[in-house]
C-alpha cells in the first residue's frame, strides 16, 4: 500500500487521484496523456482555477488538494 | 447626440438596466466592432449586436453559404446558398436594424487585408468568431499589436471556450498565445467532430454579452477563460495571467509584426 508521506491527493478533471509527492505538473500531465494516448502538446492545464503556461510545467511542484483541469484547444466556430 | 424618442422606446429594456442607462445606449451607438468569421458564432453575434444598437459592424468572411451551415447559421436560408456570408448578413442586418451601419469584407482575414480591415483608431472591439487555430493566432497578434480589445469564442463537439483579451486595460492578463501556444496540436473543429446548433449558439450569445459588457466598461471579465461543457451543462472559469515568456505579448514592440508574417494566409 501507499505510504501516506510519499503520496498526495489531488483531483484531475474532478476525479480524486493519488500522485507521488515529488510529482511536478509535467510528470502528472505526461502520465495523464500517456494513459489516454493523447499528445501532451495537445493539452493545456489550469491548476486551482489558474492557467499554468507550458513553460512552467517542469518546475512547478504539486501540492495536496491541487485541482487540475486539463483541456484541449477548441478552435471551431 | 441624445437618444430620440423612437430610440428610447426601442431600447427601453436595455436602458432600464442601471449598468446601461441612456449613457450606455449612447456608448453602444458610438461603438465600432469588427467580427471575424460570419459562421455559427459570427452570424448570431452580429445579429445580437446590431439589435442592441451597436453603431457599426464590419463583417469579415470569405466563405459562401453552404447547405451544411443551415442547421446552426439561422440568419441564412436555402435562397442564400452560394452567396457570400458577409454580404448576405450585411443585407439582412441592414434591413432589420437600420440604425446600425454594416460593412462586409468578402475575403478571409489575411496579412494583405488586415491593415485595411483593422484600423485601430476606428475600432472599439474585435470579435474572433473564426473556425481555425491559425486565424485565431493571427487575430490575437493583431489585437495585441494594435491594442484593441478582443473577445475570442469557439465551439466544437460539446465543448466551448470564451476569453476576453485586453492588455491595454489589464496589463497582467494573458493573451491567446499565453493560453494556447501556436505550436499546440489541435484536434477539434466543427468539420471533424460535429456540433449542434444550440451549442455554438450558446457560445455566440455569451460572446455577444461579453462584448456588450466590455463596451459598457466592465473590466472584470478580461483575462478569464470560460469553458462550457454541453454534455454536463457546466461552466468552468480560470484566470489567465500573462505569461512573461509569451512570444506574442511579452514585449509588444518585439512581437512579430502581424502585417509581415507570411505563414498566416
Amino acid at each position: 500500500m501507499y505510504k501516506g508521506k510519499d503520496f498526495i491527493a489531488v483531483s484531475i478533471n474532478d476525479e480524486s487521484k493519488l500522485i507521488a509527492a515529488d510529482s511536478t505538473v509535467q510528470s502528472v500531465l505526461e502520465r495523464y496523456t500517456e494513459l489516454r494516448g493523447v499528445d501532451i502538446s495537445a493539452i493545456a492545464v489550469a491548476i486551482n482555477s489558474e492557467v499554468l503556461p507550458r513553460a512552467r510545467w517542469q518546475a512547478e511542484p504539486c501540492l495536496t488538494g491541487d485541482k487540475f483541469e486539463i483541456f484541449s484547444v477548441v478552435a471551431g466556430g | 447626440m441624445p437618444l430620440t424618442d423612437k430610440e428610447f422606446i426601442r431600447y427601453s429594456r436595455q436602458i432600464l438596466l442601471p449598468e446601461v442607462g441612456e449613457a450606455g445606449q449612447q456608448t453602444f451607438a458610438d461603438a465600432k466592432v469588427v467580427i471575424i468569421g460570419i459562421g455559427g458564432l459570427g452570424h448570431l453575434v452580429a445579429q445580437y449586436l446590431a439589435a442592441a444598437g451597436i453603431g457599426h459592424l464590419t463583417l469579415v468572411d470569405g466563405d459562401t453559404v453552404e447547405v451544411s451551415n443551415l442547421p446552426r447559421q439561422l440568419l441564412f436560408d436555402d435562397s442564400d446558398l452560394g452567396l457570400y456570408k458577409a454580404l448576405v448578413a450585411k443585407t439582412k442586418l441592414r434591413r432589420a436594424y437600420k440604425q446600425t451601419g454594416v460593412s462586409a469584407v468578402t475575403e478571409h482575414l489575411n496579412h494583405n487585408n488586415a491593415e485595411s480591415v483593422l484600423n485601430s483608431a476606428e475600432i472599439d472591439l474585435l470579435l474572433d468568431c473564426s473556425d481555425n487555430f491559425a486565424t485565431r493566432h493571427f487575430i490575437n497578434q493583431l489585437a495585441i499589436k494594435q491594442q484593441i480589445g478582443l473577445v475570442s469564442a469557439s465551439a466544437a463537439h460539446f465543448q466551448g471556450q470564451l476569453l476576453s483579451i485586453d492588455q491595454h486595460v489589464s496589463p497582467q492578463s494573458g493573451c491567446y498565445h499565453c493560453l494556447f501556444p501556436a505550436d499546440m496540436r489541435v484536434n477539434q473543429s466543427c468539420q471533424t467532430v460535429g456540433v449542434l446548433g444550440p451549442m455554438v449558439g450558446t457560445l455566440a450569445s455569451m460572446q455577444a454579452l461579453m462584448a456588450l459588457q466590455l463596451i459598457m466598461g466592465n473590466k472584470a471579465l478580461i483575462g478569464k477563460l470560460y469553458r462550457f461543457d454541453g454534455n454536463q451543462f457546466s461552466w468552468r472559469e480560470a484566470r489567465l495571467p500573462r505569461n512573461p515568456e509569451c512570444k506574442i505579448c511579452r514585449q509588444q514592440q518585439v512581437a512579430p509584426d502581424p502585417f509581415t508574417e507570411k505563414h498566416y494566409v
